[in-house]
Parts: C-alpha cells; sequence; structure tokens
C-alpha cells in the first residue's frame, strides 16, 4: 500500500540502515521538467515520519544543487560518524559528494566534485563491505572505483569494454565484496577488482534484450537478476555464474520494458521490478513457477516508476520516484488505504507535453485494494521464541538454521523437502533453590512439630535484632505458659517482681491487708451502719464516745442519709466531700451497682495514670489504657494486657495496641517493629503481614522469612485453641508464596500451603494446581460456556462461574461453605487425602468439586470402593511433603452436626472426590437413602488380597444370627482399619459387580459409604449411618468436631479398645501382633454380636494387666496399656540409640510421656483422644509406625490440639526413633 | 537450573512461530508456517497428538489459550488475515469462530484476563488492533478495532493484568474500576498503551525509544504488585522495561543490547523472570537483583541451562 508521497520528480536513496530515523535523499532528476521549465536543483531530504498518518514526508533540509542528478547513493561511512555521506551522479562526468551529517544540519554539506567521468554518470554504487569505496558508471564504458578517503584519483576495474557503450548500471556483489557487475544494453560484464579484469560476460543471444539494470542475489553469490528495458521482451533473467551459458529462469510478467529492478537484501525471495507498463510487482525469482512467481502487483501508476529501492532499515518499505512528478513510498505489507489522488501538472500546463512522449493518462481517483504478498515475508516469521507455563515450564523453540540450510541446499528445485525436526522443548525452570530448601526445612520442622526448637535455631540464625526479638516472642507462645513467657520478655518476670514488690510491702503489711479483709468480710455481715462505725471505731483502739451529729453540713448530712440508709445519697455526698475512701466503704453496702458507679465517679475525678490503671482493673476494660498510654509505654501495656485480658479479648486488645504502634510509626518507624510483636501477641496475622511487609515483599528471602514465622504463629494460635482463618493479607502472602514455589516446579508443596481456605485467591491456585497435577479434571473440560453464560456471574470466583456442567450444584465447593456445614463432607474412607502440618491445616482434597463424568462413567453400578483414594494421594501417603499434606481439618465443617444415629441420617455419606462415580456430582448423592434400603453390598469389595490376615472365611457365624447377610463383610470392614494405607487403591481391582439383589436404581449409595461398611451389623435401626457413627454406634452423640480428618479416629479408637477386649477366637493376644491394618471386622461382629457398646466393652475390659505407679494417682487402668507400650518403646530405643543425641530425644521423650501420662491420670484427655492413643499404641505393637506417624498428624490436626500439644511432640520423636533405629516390639 | 522435560517433534512441515501451554500447563499448542496449528497433550513429560488444526491458509503466527473458565477455546491468528477461535469438544477441536476483518496478516493474538471475559485482541500488519469480545447474551463476538495504531503495522499485543491501582484503595470504598488496558508494538518503532474508555480505546502513552520495529511486547503479569512492567523487544537488538505506577508516566531501562534481532519477550507467571528469545537462537533468562538490576541469569540453549544468580 502507498504509504508516503513526494511530490518531487527525483532521484532518490534511502538512508544506510545504521541511520536512524529513516530519511530519505532526493535530488533533482535529469532529464525531466516541470511545468515551470525550471532548471534549478536540489538535493533534499525528507524524513519518513513514518507515524505521522497524512500522506506526507517531512522535508528536513534542501541544498541548492548547479547540476540535476541521475542517480544518488547514500553510504554510511563519512567524515564524521553517524550520517554517511551521499553521492550524486550528474551530467557530464560530474560526481558531487556531499557529507550527509551536514546535509541534515542544512550547512554547507558539499565535500566535493569530480569530474573524471566523461557522460552522465547513470550509475553508482557503494560497496557493501568497504563502505569508503564506491563504483560509478558513465558513458563509453567508464567504470571507476572510488575512494572516499581519496576521492581525486579514481581506478579502472580493468579495460574498457569494447564497442564502448553507455554503462547502465554498476552492483557490487553482496557477498565477495571484490566483485562487480556493470550492464551495458547488450551485456552484462563481472568483473574481479583483485585482477582488475573482467572475469565473465554474459550474453543473451537468443532474446532480444537490452540490459537495462542488474541485481545480485543477497544470498548467493553467483546468481543475479538481469532486467531488460526491451518493450519486445520485458523480462528478467535469472542467471547463475556457475552455469553461464544460458539464464536459469526468466521472470515474465511486465507488459513493458523494465526500468529498475532491486533485490531485497532481508528477503531474498523477493525481488521488487517496475516498468514502462507503470506496474510495481513483487517477484520470489527463488520460486519454482517457470515464468516467475509474482507475489503482489504493489502498484499501478499513471506514469513510469524509473527507479525501485528497497528502505535498508525497513524492509516492507519501497521507495518509487515517478515521472509524474511524485516519489511514493509503498508498504509490502498491506492495509487498505484510499489511495491518494494526484494530478499531473505537466499534463495540466501543458497537454501533451510528457518528458518520455506518453500521452498523460487522465487522471482519476483510484482506491487500491490492499495487496498483500502471496507469500509471508521472511521478517514476519518470527524463529524462536520461549514462553512461560504454569510450573516453572519454560517452552521453547529455535528454528534452526544451519541445519534447515544444509538441508535445504541438497534440494533441487521441484523436489520434496527433506523432513526437517521442528521440536519444541519443554524445560522446568527453577531459580529459587534457596528457596525450595528453606520451605522444604520449614514443612519438615512443621511436621517435626519442633516449633519451639524452630523458633530457637531462627532466633540463633538470624543477625538481625527484631528478628531475633519476633522469634523469641514466637517462642514463647509455644512454652508452657506463654503468657508468663510474653511478660517475661517484656521485662516482667513474675517471680522477681514479686520479690521486688514483697520487699518493698513487708509481711506486716500483708498481715494488714489480710486483717483488713477479714474486716470487709465482717462489715458485709453488718445490718447497721453504726453498728461498722462503732467497730471501726473500736478498732481504732479506746474509743471515745460516739456523738452522731445531724447538722446541716456534709458530715451531718451524711450521717442523716445513713441512720435513714439511703446509701445513695451518702455516697454521693461523700463524693461532692471529696471524701472518696468513704464513698467507696459506703457504696460496697449498696449492691454491685451502686459500688461500680461510685468507682467510676472516684476514678473519674482522680488524676494520674495509676487511677487509669486502677480503672482498668476495676473494670477489666483495657482499652482506654491501650488507647491512652503513651506510646513509650507500649510494653506496659502489653504487659497489663497479657496479664488480666481474658483468653478472648487477649487478641482484641494486642490488636488494638499493635495499630496504634503502627499509626505512631509514621512519626517514628521503629514503632513498627514493637507494633509487629503486639500483633504477633494477638496472632493477627494480617496485621503482621501488612507491616512486615508495607512495600509487599517481592524479595523471595524475605517472603520465606515472613512464610516461616507466619507459619509459626499459626501453630501458635492453634495451640491456644483458636482457629485461623486464612484470609485478607494472610491469604494474599500465602497465595503469593505458594505461586512462588509452583514456579519452581513444586506443585504439590504448594498446594500445602494453600490448605482449604475458602479464599477465592487461595481456591483459585488450589484448583489450577490440582488440575496440573492431574488430581482433577479440567473445568474447560466439562463445561460449556453458554451454558455457563445464564448464571455464572463475573464477580465471582473463577471456581464458581466455572460449573462443571447441567449439574453444578456441587462443583463450586469452593466458595460455598456454607453447604459444607450442612453437609459436612466427612471423608473418612479415604485417610490419604488430608493434609497436616501444613499452615492450616486443611484438606485439599475433599473440597474439590466432582467435575461431572464423561457419560460413560455414569455407571450404575458403583465402583466398589472403599477407599476410593485419589491415586496420587495414597501413593504419597508414605513419607514426604504429601503425607504431610494427609490429614486436613476444615474449619467449616469442624461444627458439624453431631455424631449421632439420628443425625446420622442427614449426614452426607464420606464421599470421596477422586471417585470416577459421576453420580456425585449432584447433590442428591450427598444424602444417602438408607443403606438398609439398598440392602446390599457388592461382592467385590472382598480386600482379602489387602489384607492377608484379615480372616477372608465369612466370619457370619461370628455375627450371629440376627446379622442377616454379608459373607464378606468383615472383609470390608477391614479396609478401613487400613485407613492410613495405600492398599485401598488396589482393591480397585477387585471391581465387582453389585450383588444381583443391588438395585439398579441406588447405585450411588453403597459406593459412598464403601461398601465395607457392614449396614447390618447394627440392624436395620441405624440404616443410613454414616460409616464413623458404624464405629462408634454406642457412643452417646458427640459434637462433630474433627470432620474429614477426624472421621477416622472413632473408628480406629475403636478397634483400640477392642484390641484389649479379648474376644474368643477373633485375635491372638491383646495388643500384640496385629499387622497395620487391624481388621475391625472382627471387632464389630463381636460387638454387634454382644451388642455391647464401646464403652461398656471398655468397662469390661480385663483392669489387672497393668502394674500400678506408686507416686502419682493411678493411670485408669484401660490406658495402663499406653504407658505399658510406649515406655516399653521408649526403653528399647534408649538401649538400642548409640549416639547421645538421640539419647538426649529420647530423655525429652520421657519427659513429655510423663506428661501424657499425667494426663491420663487427671482424665484430661477427650475421648476422642484417648482413642486415637490406643490406635497408636495398636499400630506401634503392629510395628507400623508409618502409620503411627500418620495419626499422629491426625490428631495434631485435630480440634484437640491445644490438649494434646504438650505430648504429641514426644511421640512423634518416639516413633521416628523407633523407625530410625528398627526398634519393634514383636 | 534449566533441566529439559520433554523435546516434543510437533511434526509440523516448516518454521514453529509459537507455542504455548494452556493455563493448567497440560496442552501444548504449536503453529507454523505448515498453516497448521497443533495440540498435544503433554501430561506427566509424554506427549501425545490431540488434534492437528487446519483453517489458516497461511503460516500460523500465534495462538493463545482461553481461561478455562471460558471452556477450551483456542485462538490463532495467521498471514491470511484471519484469525480462528477452535473450541475443544470431547477432545476434538473445531473452527468456532472466524474474524476476517483484517486487511493484512493479523500477528498476534492474546485473551484477556478473564476477570474482563472472554476478549480477545488482535494486532494486524494492517496497522490496526481488532478487540473481540464475546456477548453471552447473544452468543456472539463484538468488534472494536483501534484504526491505524501502528503504522506498517502491528506486530504484537499485550493484556495489562486486572490490577487495580494502587490509589482508591481505601476499605469501604467502592470496588475501585478495573480498567483494561493493552500494549502494543509495531512497525512505527513504537510502544503503545491502549486503554479503554467507555465503549471506545484511546491511546493512553505512546513509548519512544526503539529504533527499529518493536518485534514483541509482553506485559508482566502482576503478582501482589501494584505496578505495571512492560517488556518490548526490537529488531534494534534491545529488550527495554517500561515501569510505571500510574500507567501514564513510564520510566525506560535497557535490559541489554543483544548481538541480534530479538524476537520475543515472555514473563514468567509470577512476573518476576524474562524470557528473551533472539534471532540467533539464544534465549536467555532475566531477573532483577535485590538492587533492581537486571541481571542475566541463564542462558537456555536447546532447553537446558544453568541458573547463576
Amino acid at each position: 500500500m502507498k504509504l508516503k508521497d513526494i511530490e518531487r520528480t527525483a532521484n532518490v536513496a534511502w538512508s544506510p540502515k545504521s541511520h536512524y530515523p529513516i530519511h530519505l535523499a532526493a535530488g533533482t532528476a535529469a532529464q525531466q521538467l516541470d511545468a515551470s521549465f525550471s532548471t534549478n536543483a536540489a538535493l533534499e531530504i525528507y524524513s519518513l515520519n513514518v507515524t505521522d498518518p497524512g500522506p506526507d514526508m517531512q522535508l528536513v533540509s534542501s541544498v541548492p544543487s548547479d547540476h540535476r542528478f541521475h542517480k544518488i547513493i547514500w553510504g554510511s561511512v563519512g567524515s564524521e560518524p553517524g550520517s554517511g555521506t551521499i553521492i550524486g551522479g550528474c551530467d557530464g562526468g560530474l560526481i558531487q559528494i556531499y557529507n550527509a551529517s551536514k546535509l541534515l544540519k542544512n550547512e554547507d554539506a558539499l565535500m566535493g566534485r569530480q569530474e573524471k567521468h566523461s557522460g552522465p554518470v547513470h550509475s553508482l554504487d557503494f560497496n557493501g563491505f568497504q563502505q569508503n569505496l564506491f563504483a560509478s558508471g558513465a558513458a563509453n564504458s567508464e567504470i571507476f572505483i572510488w575512494d572516499l578517503n581519496n576521492i581525486a584519483t579514481p581506478m579502472s576495474p580493468g579495460a574498457k569494454c569494447q564497442p564502448l557503450e553507455d554503462v547502465l548500471s554498476v552492483l557490487w556483489n553482496k557477498q565477495v565484496q571484490h566483485i562487480l557487475a556493470t550492464t551495458f544494453s547488450s551485456k552484462c560484464v563481472i568483473w574481479d577488482l583483485r585482477k582488475n579484469e573482467p572475469i565473465i560476460k554474459l550474453t543473451d543471444t537468443v532474446s532480444r534484450v537490452h540490459w537495462k539494470v542488474v541485481a545480485w542475489h543477497p544470498e548467493v553469490a553467483t546468481q543475479l537478476c538481469l532486467a531488460s528495458d526491451e518493450d519486445h521482451s520485458p523480462i528478467i533473467q535469472l542467471w547463475d555464474l556457475r552455469f553461464a551459458t544460458s539464464p536459469l529462469k526468466t521472470l515474465e510478467n511486465h507488459q513493458r520494458g523494465i526500468l529498475s529492478m532491486a533485490w531485497c537484501n532481508d528477503d531474498s525471495d523477493l525481488l521488487a521490478s517496475c516498468g514502462k507498463d507503470n506496474r510495481i510487482l513483487i517477484w520470489n525469482p527463488n520460486g519454482s513457477q517457470p515464468n516467475g512467481e509474482v507475489l503482489a502487483e504493489l502498484a499501478k501508476t499513471n506514469q513510469w516508476n524509473f527507479d525501485v529501492l528497497w528502505c535498508p532499515r525497513n524492509p516492507a518499505l519501497i521507495a518509487c520516484p515517478n515521472f509524474d512528478g511524485h516519489v511514493s513510498i509503498y508498504s509490502l505489507m498491506g492495509g487498505k488505504t484510499q489511495q491518494i489522488q494526484t494530478t499531473n501538472k505537466i499534463a495540466d500546463s501543458f497537454p501533451g507535453m510528457d518528458g518520455y512522449m506518453q500521452a498523460p493518462v487522465p487522471q482519476q481517483q483510484v482506491v487500491t485494494v490492499s495487496v498483500d504478498l502471496a507469500k509471508p515475508p521472511k521478517w514476519l516469521k518470527r524463529p524462536v521464541g520461549a514462553s512461560f507455563g504454569f510450573g516453572g515450564k519454560l517452552i521453547c523453540f529455535e528454528n534452526d538454521k544451519a541445519a534447515v540450510a544444509h538441508t535445504l541446499q541438497n534440494v533441487q528445485p521441484g523436489q520434496q523437502p527433506p523432513h526437517i525436526p521442528r521440536t519444541v522443548q519443554i524445560s522446568q525452570v527453577i531459580t529459587e533453590a534457596t528457596l525450595v530448601k528453606h520451605s522444604q526445612e520449614l514443612e519438615k520442622a512443621l511436621e517435626y512439630g519442633n516449633f519451639a526448637e524452630y523458633c530457637i535455631n531462627k532466633m540463633e540464625e538470624t543477625k538481625d535484632q527484631h528478628q531475633k526479638t519476633i522469634w523469641q516472642y514466637l517462642r514463647a507462645s509455644f512454652e508452657a505458659n506463654p503468657r508468663v513467657e510474653l511478660l517475661s520478655l517484656l521485662g516482667y518476670n513474675i517471680e522477681s517482681i514479686n520479690n521486688k514488690l514483697n520487699q518493698h510491702v513487708g509481711t506486716e503489711l500483708n498481715h494488714n491487708v489480710n486483717g483488713l479483709s477479714d474486716d470487709f468480710a465482717n462489715m458485709n455481715r453488718l445490718d447497721d451502719f453504726a453498728q461498722l462505725d462503732n467497730q471501726i471505731h473500736e478498732k481504732k483502739g479506746p474509743s471515745e464516745p460516739l456523738k452522731i451529729k445531724t447538722t446541716d453540713d456534709t458530715e451531718g448530712l451524711v450521717t442523716q442519709a445513713l441512720l435513714l440508709n439511703n446509701i445513695e445519697a451518702a455516697v454521693a455526698l461523700c463524693l461532692k466531700a471529696k471524701k472518696y475512701a468513704d464513698a467507696l466503704i459506703i457504696a460496697t453496702t449498696g449492691g454491685p451497682d451502686l459500688l461500680a458507679r461510685t468507682q467510676h465517679k472516684y476514678l473519674e475525678q482522680c488524676e494520674g495514670y495509676i487511677s487509669s490503671l486502677i480503672s482498668a482493673v476495676v473494670s477489666e476494660d483495657w482499652t482506654s489504657i491501650i488507647n491512652n498510654c503513651e506510646v513509650s509505654s507500649w510494653k506496659e501495656a502489653l504487659a497489663a494486657t497479657l496479664t488480666h485480658a481474658s483468653d478472648e479479648d487477649l487478641p482484641g486488645l494486642c490488636e488494638q495496641l499493635g495499630d496504634r504502634l503502627t499509626e505512631e510509626s509514621k512519626r517514628n518507624p521503629k514503632l513498627m517493629q514493637d507494633a509487629q510483636l503486639c500483633y504477633l501477641c494477638a496472632g493477627s496475622f494480617d496485621k503482621l503481614v501488612n507491616s512486615w511487609s508495607q512495600n509487599r515483599v517481592t524479595d523471595t528471602n524475605k517472603m520465606q522469612q515472613l512464610i516461616e514465622l507466619m507459619m509459626l504463629l499459626q501453630k501458635a494460635v492453634e495451640r491456644q485453641g483458636r482457629r485461623v482463618q486464612v484470609s485478607g493479607a494472610l491469604a494474599d502472602l500465602l497465595t503469593r508464596y505458594a505461586f512462588l514455589l509452583v514456579s519452581q516446579g513444586e506443585l504439590t508443596t504448594a498446594s500445602a500451603y494453600l490448605g482449604t481456605s475458602h479464599d477465592q485467591k487461595i481456591s483459585t491456585l488450589r484448583e489450577r494446581i490440582q488440575v496440573a497435577l492431574g488430581q482433577k479434571q479440567s473445568f474447560g473440560n466439562q463445561h460449556d460456556y453458554q451454558n455457563q453464560g445464564r448464571r455464572s456471574s463475573h464477580k465471582q470466583s473463577f471456581s464458581q462461574s466455572y460449573p462443571g456442567g447441567p449439574v453444578s450444584g456441587n462443583t463450586n465447593p469452593f466458595n460455598t461453605p456454607n453447604q459444607y456445614s450442612s453437609i459436612p463432607p466427612v471423608n473418612p474412607p479415604q485417610p490419604a487425602q488430608f493434609n497436616t502440618g501444613l499452615p492450616n491445616q486443611s484438606t485439599t482434597q475433599p473440597w474439590q468439586p466432582q467435575p461431572p463424568v464423561p457419560a460413560p462413567s455414569f455407571s450404575p453400578a458403583p465402583p466398589p470402593l472403599t477407599q476410593p483414594p485419589r491415586p496420587g494421594s495414597v501413593g504419597s501417603s508414605h513419607g514426604g511433603i504429601s503425607s504431610r499434606s494427609k490429614y486436613v481439618l476444615d474449619p467449616s465443617v469442624s461444627s458439624g452436626p453431631s455424631y449421632g444415629v439420628s443425625a446420622a441420617r442427614g449426614f452426607p455419606p464420606p464421599i470421596d472426590a477422586p471417585m470416577p462415580n459421576s453420580s456425585l456430582s449432584s447433590n442428591t448423592p450427598y444424602f444417602v437413602p438408607p443403606l438398609a434400603a439398598s440392602g446390599h453390598v457388592p461382592a467385590p469389595m472382598n480386600p482379602t488380597p489387602l489384607n492377608p490376615v484379615a480372616p477372608a472365611p465369612s466370619p457370619a457365624a461370628a455375627y450371629g444370627a440376627p446379622l442377616p447377610p454379608p459373607p464378606k463383610q468383615t472383609e470390608l470392614y477391614a479396609a478401613p482399619s487400613g485407613w492410613n494405607d495405600p492398599p485401598p487403591l488396589s482393591s480397585r481391582p477387585s471391581k465387582a459387580e453389585p450383588k444381583p439383589e443391588a438395585p439398579p436404581s441406588d447405585p450411588i449409595t453403597h459406593p459412598l459409604y464403601g461398601a465395607g461398611y457392614p449396614t447390618d451389623t447394627y440392624g436395620n435401626d441405624i440404616p443410613s449411618q454414616p460409616p464413623p457413627s458404624m464405629y462408634n454406634p454406642a457412643m452417646p452423640p458427640q459434637p462433630y468436631q474433627q470432620p474429614p480428618g477426624a472421621a477416622f479416629p472413632p473408628p480406629t479408637g475403636n478397634f483400640a479398645h477392642q484390641s484389649n477386649f479379648q474376644h474368643p477366637g477373633s485375635f491372638p493376644a491383646p495388643g500384640s501382633t496385629f499387622p497395620p491394618p487391624v481388621t475391625g471386622g472382627y471387632d464389630i461382629g463381636a460387638m454387634s454380636r454382644n451388642a455391647v457398646p464401646p464403652q461398656v466393652a471398655q468397662e469390661a475390659m480385663p483392669r489387672a494387666e497393668t502394674p500400678q505407679h506408686v507416686q502419682k494417682p493411678p493411670i485408669p487402668q484401660e490406658h495402663e496399656e499406653l504407658k505399658r507400650v510406649f515406655d516399653k518403646v521408649r526403653e528399647r530405643c534408649s538401649d538400642a540409640a548409640n549416639n547421645p543425641q538421640t539419647k538426649r530425644k529420647l530423655e525429652d521423650v520421657a519427659r513429655k510421656l510423663e506428661t501424657l501420662y499425667d494426663l491420663l491420670r487427671e482424665q484430661k484427655l477427650s475421648p476422642k483422644t484417648l482413642d486415637s492413643l490406643h490406635q497408636m499404641v495398636q499400630l506401634i505393637q503392629g510395628g507400623d509406625y508409618q502409620s503411627g506417624l500418620g495419626l499422629h498428624t491426625q490428631m495434631v490436626s485435630g480440634p484437640d490440639f491445644a490438649q494434646i500439644a504438650s505430648f504429641m511432640p514426644g511421640l512423634k520423636v518416639l516413633l521416628q526413633c523407633a523407625i530410625q533405629l528398627q526398634v519393634y516390639l514383636r | 537450573m534449566v533441566s529439559i522435560i520433554n523435546s516434543i517433534d510437533t511434526g509440523h512441515e516448516d518454521m514453529i512461530h509459537d507455542a504455548e501451554v494452556d493455563y493448567y500447563g497440560l496442552r501444548l499448542a504449536t503453529c507454523s508456517s505448515d498453516n497448521s496449528v497443533k495440540v498435544f497433550d503433554i501430561k506427566s513429560g509424554v506427549q501425545t497428538l490431540i488434534d492437528d488444526l487446519k483453517g489458516h491458509f497461511g503460516p500460523v503466527w500465534q495462538i493463545a489459550w482461553s481461561h478455562p473458565k471460558f471452556g477450551n477455546l483456542l485462538a490463532s491468528c495467521s498471514y491470511d488475515r484471519k484469525v480462528i477461535i477452535w473450541k475443544e469438544h470431547q477432545r476434538k477441536w473445531a473452527k468456532y469462530y472466524e474474524y476476517a476483518n483484517h486487511d493484512s496478516s493479523v500477528n498476534s493474538v492474546q485473551f484477556a484476563p478473564p476477570e474482563f471475559g472472554l476478549i480477545l485482541a488482535c494486532g494486524s500488519s494492517d496497522s490496526s488492533i481488532s478487540i473481540l469480545s464475546y456477548n453471552q447474551g447473544t452468543n456472539s463476538w463484538d468488534a472494536k478495532k483501534i484504526q491505524n495504531a501502528h503504522a506498517i503495522g502491528c506486530n504484537a499485543v499485550s493484556w495489562a493484568p486486572a490490577i487495580t491501582p494502587l490509589f482508591g484503595n481505601g476499605e469501604g470504598d467502592q470496588k475501585p474500576q478495573l480498567i483494561k488496558r493493552l500494549v502494543s508494538g509495531g512497525c512505527d518503532n513504537l510502544v503503545k498503551i491502549w486503554r479503554e474508555d467507555g465503549d471506545r480505546w484511546v491511546e493512553e502513552s505512546k513509548l519512544e525509544l526503539h529504533s527499529d520495529w518493536v518485534r514483541d511486547v509482553a506485559w508482566a503479569p502482576s503478582v501482589g504488585l501494584h505496578r505495571y512492567t512492560i517488556a518490548s523487544c526490537s529488531q534494534d537488538r534491545r529488550v527495554v522495561i517500561w515501569t510505571s505506577d500510574d500507567c501514564l508516566n513510564w520510566h525506560s531501562t535497557i535490559l541489554h543490547t543483544f548481538d541480534d534481532v530479538v524476537w520475543n519477550v515472555s514473563w514468567s507467571l509470577n512476573g518476576n523472570i524474562l524470557a528473551v528469545s533472539g534471532g540467533d537462537n539464544k534465549i536467555t533468562l532475566w531477573d532483577q537483583n535485590s538492587e533492581g538490576v537486571w541481571q542475566c541469569i541463564s542462558d537456555v540453549a536447546k532447553g537446558q541451562g544453568q541458573i547463576n544468580n
């Protein structure tokens, strides 16, 4: 398309490639006249001005010239660096040399004139390699080679060609610097300047050609094109000097003689030509079409274009001077534009007058259609690229030019090109190796549970004083009495202060104080003020007779009030008289309300900080202290708060103090650090994050530090029994951190940090990770945007707006926590998916939306999976990150309905996300029809292969008559016992059809329960009970506190009980040699037969097994087993331990165990915890320490954490030691 | 460490011009001068060709994946002046929408951040930029055009992340409006920032520094930073990092002047690493050190490289 236009009849030259911005030099063309017959001449420079939308080019400078130009060239070498040299060829053999820099500045730029030629200098060309050399051609076969450094003495490339003719063009070879092509009307002569002689002459005797112009191939040194301006044979011939007898190819399309031609330096598949047919054509001279491949007709003009020039810097641009008095700039890139209307001024003035005797064509508006090259130019072809993908992937591709060229070089035209492999590389980029390392350490610490130790290490590692302090404070949170520790960090060591106080106060005062309180006690008993008065007087010693004044002064009035028992008035009078002590004492008799008011009034009138303190102590309102104290007294305020505030108020108050400090920190930045300590005490994640990273943490080290802090703080807060809501700044931080881990390819770890928060950012990222890990189907796969359009709202989070398809109700659980509180996703059969140890101990998987599975998987026969685990998570259930991320709690469900039998009916069955059962995608499956109704248990559930120990033969006998059908139920039961083991996965292969009687109509129900739950164990009375409750049938409905992860402990706990409960023939000996997958079936069977609920069974347990402890109260007998086993393991470990470090660890374990025993003695542990502990003992006895660790993780993620935090680390270390030392009780 | 996971012979019969993985990193799309687009499943390091999309009649320059919330859509643009949006249905891809309203090669396509809806920007050699928005109500695509965005042609477009400006961050205020912005680069050597203003797109900034065609522009994803960062690369062998706090005043830093033209710049998803691909087939990774100075951290050759921090 035509881009720009200059109204000049001029020979032009583009500025060289190195020159920026692009300019065009235009020298008034010789042999041309305009309407004014002016013979003036000028050399002008125009700026391309491409960004200006109009067609005009800006005239930068203009110098008049005495001579008109036949040819101009612009080279990059000049006396001054930068702009180069412009050379013009003129009539009479004149060559003018201009300094382009000066020209651009409109200064006198003419550097030299040489008149060595004899006729008009038609052609000029700069050498591409030595830019100081240029060649010129003129009449009489004259060719000169000039050196800009020595312009006076040009040299000749060799003897003049005979006969003497005009040299029509000269052109340096593009590849070999000493080769020069020249054309004469009948021949083309190639010169070798090293030899100073012509090395080849090309002539075509077949066609009647007149070689006007030559063009070298930009890449192939031996190829050139010759164009003929002969109207009878307006052809371009492609020659190869290696086969110089005839042209390789003839390009035929011009209808009249060709005036100029240029080969594009940037794409050798592009050759531009213009001719007397007014057309500008773009060819592919390398194309395979016999007559030449025309890629585009760039323009059709009204007059001849007498030259065509590629812009060296912008290969899409071509300049064409035209005899109609315009120089046009065309862009090869398409785009429709209105053809600029031009008028032929010569024609206007002198109709019929025309330099080349051509009748002027009547001007008309021509609308050009957009012209594109039939084949894209090379410069559009991106050869190389790299992009990033989710998970730190780098996707690279490149065009191996060398290989391609090599392959293609040997290909003859027309031949099928050989296959070149076009490859894309996908790589993993890890840039933050340290971060990954630190992150792993943190995870380990979180898993290990030695938080205080971690804090101490951090404290020691860091050099930053503030950091040290922070870690110190954090460590305090893990001490037995955090508040005391914090106080002492604040400089208030309770003991030393008490000592100090005692010194000052002395015992006597103490005594008095006691006495006083006695008095008060007495006082309360007095009915009569007079008596009180009396007593006081008595106390004062020898009393004088008392006269009661009833005058009207204050005292008298008070007396009167007292006499009439108008306490209020008496108080008021005393206050008025500033007899505060009296007022307060009197008020005590007036009831708490009056007392409070009196105190308030007193404090109001008192001044001084002490009174504020007293006020706070009395009113238990610390807000005023916090808000009003001097900022510098923040420590005192914090100390007071720590001392007095209740657990509920403490965080708020500390936070308030922190806020104040933050506010003040604008004036005194140092206070920010103190504010952080307050936030730390408050457990205010958001504030701490914000304060820590006011300018957003970008540095990954800092982010890691902050995360470490946050994770530990979270643990600390959880230890206080508070739940951590991940939202706001913390969610933001976690998301960024997780995303950073993702970018290092640590997807699983990242997912663990994300927990189960419902924060939109978090759930979006979590979903993305899960899909990327293949744990979940992408939304895009299952859903149709059109459908979704109707209900999705853009404001909602992604997950909500990707409905999984027609039934989307439960596909977006992320955003609908409510849904879960009513329908807690109990997930017992899928322990492997729970996460612990990680930040918010949340589970990721249970929240997974159920992607609707393609139709085929809607099989009426439910997959008989008792523990349909996500393969990935099961596989990784041991050790490593994923093991840590197994058991997770979801806060939103933790307060779910109780476990009672009655409630159970409404319970969702333990739905397992990964189950291929597509029916899950609707809500209905959550409400499972009573199992009894279905009354079938798929036979396939036989887990025998999994639990070889499990008695394969049907324990039907054990069940007794009341237990109806399932012969295999016991084995099914066994499955849950393997809750921590991969076996469930392997149970898959045992794909069995549901029993014949299984009604196909309720396929949903039984797989959800995992057929393993023997519904009929308890008779039809509890038909729809969810599995967990099955295990605890007799348990009183207890608050269902520990939703997903918690589902396990109850059953397992019962197992533990059962193990103590010797059942004839079911197991060997109690607490002895169960393999880890304890086959609970026995117990259940036994239980159901005996109809003994667990508790009863417990009571019935043998009591004499354990030795009694002398010093302390005895551990309840049913828990003796715990002590026995734990101690035994510890002793064995201790014996086996061979390094002092381990021994020390075990000593610590002993201490922690003692804490446990104490708790047992005091019966301070919840039944759930006890159950779990028993189960752990069982596992230990079975030698399955891994499962024990899993259980540990599960326990510490439970709601009882605060209760058990004091000893659980000890159990963990114990288990780890046992593993490490290979200690087994068996 | 840059370590190769997978090397995929795409089977393309001509140069590859773009390779992009989807939102989850599970599928790879490639496009080539052989006029085709290929989609591979690359889950777990094994690649399977899912489909070979034929529908363009010229080299396909660029491809873009939509956010999965809109379904599995893939946009491709070609020298044949067309933009095609492909849609997957049961692992088969079919033409979903074709936009043929450009007058020259369409060089760049990119989907807007999903927050804005299903919107596609296309940059063309006809010097215009099209913004195609899917209208759910009518199940149709509306096209807006920025005419004369870049003289001689637009080479690249990239969307600004959907972040809210730092100002007006005050709580309780009504939610700050998300503003749609685009950056484009073209043959006029310019980098331009466009902002949607009502139903028009206006040129908000014009960044002049490059002295040759701007080959690629990439607006950095903003992970937690209320700061705008753009990378541009050019035929002038330079990569420039542009930063701004308000999208009005831009500060430029020349990342580096390379030995060859630079074709492609691409940010990591965190926006902290920039991959630069040059005409000499050199791919380098850059990040900012703690002093904020850009440094080359890796030379990637055939998908492999070391990380030097």
